[in-house]
């Protein structure tokens, strides 16, 4: 088998041959000249040059071998596992070594961080952070030391990464998009040049490259002498107190970037200047909401918890630092900018009202965690493998060889090198990711005809669907007004269509409300979504029903369905559309009545949703 | 694959969107695939596998599974460098361009290959079993109703699309090889969404509709039912022109082998990529890329802003929104009149 490496240098695009981006330069420069800083994780959209400039790295330090790791890797080929041909031969089983051990002394390179599976991540941060992998698997065990550089990127746009996942990475930085003209035409005359010619655009900035693999030389051995003021460390706790950073790896993370940077620049001592950029390298994603305080005690683990963080955030003023005259050694030139240190944008922003603290009433029958993993028979993808308990599905072709391969020496064979036998059976274990099926039950009735308050609904809904797009969700849509439901739109993956029926949705008329529910629910729980495991019902609703049902009271007939509807397997969603003063309770008891979470618009707006009602006011 | 008879590119009635996307994207597979969306029974998939017929022939490596093009030895596959270090004298090979097809339905491993369990078997010993992705190295893959394929499919062509190479470590196979491939894909927009992450891959888009014109209605009918009551008479009738298609592609391609980028180029397609507020700078890149091939089917070595106005309709809409909702409509009009106000031509 051949090591894995991308060609080094030959046909790779010089790394000062990027336009833009200093920051993120500046943060990788960082990783390559210091060995404490363990992971630099890069945020960008589609196409912003996140690949190019990681590989790019390649170009200054050619010996640094770059070792990219597939998305669908397996844990035995990362951290090793029985060698498969040497217990065949012997009949022993032996470790051998996986990626982790390839890549010691080298870098990771992590593209799309945010579509691996949660576990292969968590255990390359692992062992980045402890440098020793260790392994106990297939009755196999191994340990070897591994240190190595990790670089990972993502686009915020496909879903985020769980906030201690994201803890783990000393920097986190965000590829900002080129927008003038000069430059752009700059990158795509390189850019151009590099695909026809790249030799050509390599000797043309050979020199700025020599320059910079001698800066980053001279920095390394400057490293260890470099003089940390003991009064920063006052100030880093200071800000990151200020900030609400999570955690300590926040001031660790601090330290060890403003060496790198202070090395880099070529002084022998850290000033502040040092300490305003590593803050904006280090401590933006591991910013808490203050808000948030509740949350964020009750729930450890949850992964999408706490994400949330509201844009308010950015107001937060940076604490002077104490002033300190012997830091600047001069060298640094001029003060320390304040420009856009935390500007960093929202995309950490993920608000998971599907949690099931937010309930009214615990749900008995909820499903676990939405856009989780869960096993499935038959279909979706081939995870792990096990011992068969009953009935075969179907044979893990490679464990199987993998169980049989130690007993190969004592096993009769005809011709084979493998003899298999019953006991060494494996069978696969797929998993399907729990898609969700959302119905939007819109009140587009006559009270809801305040044109301001549909505006802010439908900007509820968008913001809904947004969060359906990241978590692959099918949604559908139906809205009641007048005497009558209507189905507007069957639950489909395309989120586009949803928001176009949005767009046009009509308003106006009474109210039937228990009319709606009811179809909602009858449609949800029809034969034609059966297959489906996790059904949601989003009621976006002032409750202020005005058509009954069976020639009652239209709103106690809308509470009688509700109750009835609560025994269903369904979760429910209500977001209260009525206005804040006066207030009136209808909503809040029709989610109780359903069991719901319960939510009003106003809470939804001061989440996270501004930016998406903005979006939806235009459009509207 | 299968010997089925395959009707004649130039026989397709109409959708000229499509043909024309096509046919760049053969004179310059660097403009990064297409994607054609539309509805149903609207001749994407008989485009696509037509175009088979149009391709020019490759030189590669005899004997490599990954059909290593043509090349110096650093430049070829591992397997390749391997048999030149072995001893081996590498000869060469000229074989037809090809559409591998992914169908829906394959596995992770089917698509990036796998250990070879026969081989494991009888000796004991780990290979690689390639998979679609070798095949399609070099060649075109195409994925019919792309928009339904599996999430985790998804992901792993975007990556070996991105980095041109697959990297397979599973199942205690270690392995990587060159996948360069020309991706189409083809979907019914009703059916649901790309991801705008996957949208952004694809070169080109063009969007089709059934044909409105009575006439040529009828045209497709009669031609599909003359085709398939004797495939081979019906191909021949189109044989002149589909020679002529052919000679025209191989000409193109050796235009763009001379062809310049002048400034003016590169100027405007950054001006619409700002005017339209396109982020990302594989916009500006394939509308460069695009106008080129356009140009050199043309005959002509330089690309002229017209060219960039013509192909702004085929690498744009599916670029417009930066997010998931945004409204995403290219006003091709107002571009239009925008540009020549702009370029004063």
């Amino acid at each position: 088998m051949v090591a894995q490496t991308v060609p080094i240098l030959k046909g790779q695009y010089p790394f000062p041959a990027i336009v833009g981006h200093e920051r993120v330069k500046k943060a990788l420069l960082c990783a390559m000249v210091s060995d404490d800083v363990t992971g630099v994780l890069i945020m960008g959209g589609a196409g912003s040059a996140k690949s190019t400039l990681v590989r790019s790295l390649a170009s200054i330090r050619p010996e640094l071998r770059l070792h990219n790791i597939p998305l669908n890797i397996g844990e035995d080929r990362l951290v090793g596992g029985m060698d498969m041909e040497h217990a065949i031969r012997s009949g022993n089983k032996r470790y051998m070594p996986g990626i982790l051990k390839e890549a010691d002394n080298g870098l990771i390179y992590l593209d799309e961080i945010n579509l691996f599976e949660e576990p292969i991540v968590h255990k390359i941060l692992d062992v980045a952070e402890r440098k020793v992998n260790e392994v106990q698997r297939e009755g196999v065990s191994g340990k070897h030391d591994c240190d190595f550089r990790l670089v990972g990127t993502m686009d915020p746009l496909e879903g985020g990464l769980s906030p201690h996942l994201l803890d783990r990475f000393d920097i986190c930085v965000k590829m900002e998009s080129i927008l003038d003209r000069e430059s752009r035409m700059e990158i795509l005359r390189r850019r151009l040049w590099h695909e026809n010619d790249p030799e050509g655009l390599l000797s043309e900035h050979r020199e700025e490259l020599e320059g910079l693999q001698k800066r980053l030389e001279d920095a390394k051995s400057r490293i260890p002498y470099i003089i940390f003021p003991d009064c920063f460390y006052e100030t880093i706790s200071h800000l990151c107190l200020e900030l609400n950073v999570e955690g300590h790896r926040g001031d660790m993370a601090m330290v060890r970037v403003s060496r790198a940077l202070a090395a880099l620049d070529g002084r022998d001592q850290v000033c502040l200047d040092d300490l305003h950029e590593a803050a904006a390298m280090c401590l933006q994603h591991r910013r808490r909401d203050p808000h948030d305080e509740k949350r964020q005690q009750t729930e450890r683990g949850d992964s999408q918890s706490k994400d949330e963080r509201s844009p308010g955030r950015e107001d937060i003023p940076l604490p002077e630092p104490p002033s300190d005259p012997t830091s600047h050694s001069g060298d640094s030139g001029g003060g320390c900018g304040k420009e856009d240190v935390f500007s960093m944008g929202d995309p950490f922003v993920v608000i998971d009202f599907l949690k099931p603290e937010d309930r009214m009433v615990d749900m008995h029958h909820s499903r676990g965690k939405r856009g989780s993993m869960q096993e499935s028979e038959g279909h979706g993808r081939y995870r792990s493998f096990r011992v068969p308990t009953g009935p075969v599905s179907s044979v893990a072709m490679v464990p199987t060889l993998r169980a049989a391969a130690p007993y190969q020496r004592f096993r009769e064979k005809k011709n084979t090198a493998i003899v298999l036998e019953a006991s060494d059976i494996r069978e696969k274990v797929r998993t399907a990711r729990s898609t969700t099926t959302m119905l939007f039950l819109v009140d587009s009735s006559g009270s809801m005809g305040a044109r301001r308050r549909m505006v802010a609904v439908k900007g509820a809904v968008l913001s809904l669907l947004k969060d359906a797009y990241q978590k692959r969700d099918a949604v559908g849509m139906m809205s009641f007004r007048e005497e009558s439901a209507e189905l507007l739109l069957p639950p489909t993956k395309s989120i586009d269509l949803a928001f176009h029926k949005l767009r046009q949705m009509p308003t106006g008329g009474k109210t039937p409300l228990a009319l709606g529910l009811s179809k909602a629910a009858a449609f949800l729980t029809s034969e034609r979504l059966r297959e489906v495991q996790d059904k949601v019902l989003v009621i976006l609703s002032d409750g202020r029903a005005n058509v009954p049902l069976n020639g009652k009271d239209a709103f106690s007939d809308a509470l009688e369905v509700a109750g009835r509807l609560s025994s269903l397997p369904l979760k429910y969603i209500v977001v209260d559309t009525g206005p804040a003063f006066p207030r009136i309770d209808r909503a809040e008891r029709l989610g109780s009545a359903l069991g719901a979470t319960y939510f009003r618009l106003e809470d939804l707006d001061s989440e996270s949703l501004a930016s998406s009602l903005r979006l939806a006011m235009d459009g509207c | 694959m299968s010997t089925r008879p395959v009707y004649p590119f130039p026989a397709i009635v109409g959708q000229d969107d499509m043909k024309e996307v096509l046919l760049l994207n053969v004179v310059n597979p660097s403009i990064g695939g297409v994607l054609i969306r539309g509805e149903k029974g609207t001749a994407k998939s008989t485009a696509v596998r037509a175009l088979a017929n149009l391709l020019p022939p490759r030189t590669v490596v005899s004997g490599c599974p990954f059909h290593c093009t043509w090349a110096p030895e650093e430049k070829l596959c591992a397997s390749c460098q391997e048999r030149i270090r072995n001893g081996e004298d590498l000869q060469s090979e000229i074989v037809p361009m090809k559409v591998v097809e992914l169908p829906l339905c394959a596995t992770e491993d089917r698509l990036a290959g796998t250990l070879d369990i026969s081989h494991a078997i009888s000796t004991g010993i780990k290979k690689f079993e390639p998979g679609i992705l070798a095949e399609a190295n070099g060649n075109i893959l195409y994925v019919d109703e792309v928009n339904l394929l599996d999430d985790h499919l998804v992901d792993l062509l975007l990556d070996a699309a991105a980095m041109g190479m697959n990297f397979v470590e599973r199942e205690g196979v270690s392995y990587s090889h060159p996948a360069n491939f020309i991706l189409i894909g083809t979907m019914n927009p009703e059916e649901g969404d790309l991801r705008p992450q996957l949208l952004d891959r694809f070169g080109l888009v063009a969007d089709v509709h059934g044909e409105r014109d009575p006439l040529k209605r009828i045209e497709v009918v009669r031609r599909r039912i003359e085709f398939e009551n004797d495939p081979e008479a019906f191909q021949n009738g189109f044989q002149k022109e589909q020679d002529d298609m052919q000679q025209k592609i191989l000409d193109a391609r050796i235009t763009m082998k001379n062809s310049v980028i002048t400034p003016e180029i590169l100027e405007a397609a950054v001006e619409i990529s700002l005017h339209l507020g396109v982020d990302g700078h594989r916009a500006d890149l394939t509308l460069v890329k695009a106008a080129m091939a356009h140009a050199a089917l043309d005959g002509r070595p330089a690309a002229s802003t017209e060219d960039i106005l013509k192909v702004a309709k085929m690498a744009l809409p599916h670029r417009m929104r930066r997010q998931p909702f945004e409204e995403s409509k290219l006003d091709i009009r107002e571009l239009d009149e925008w540009l020549r106000k702009r370029f004063q031509y």
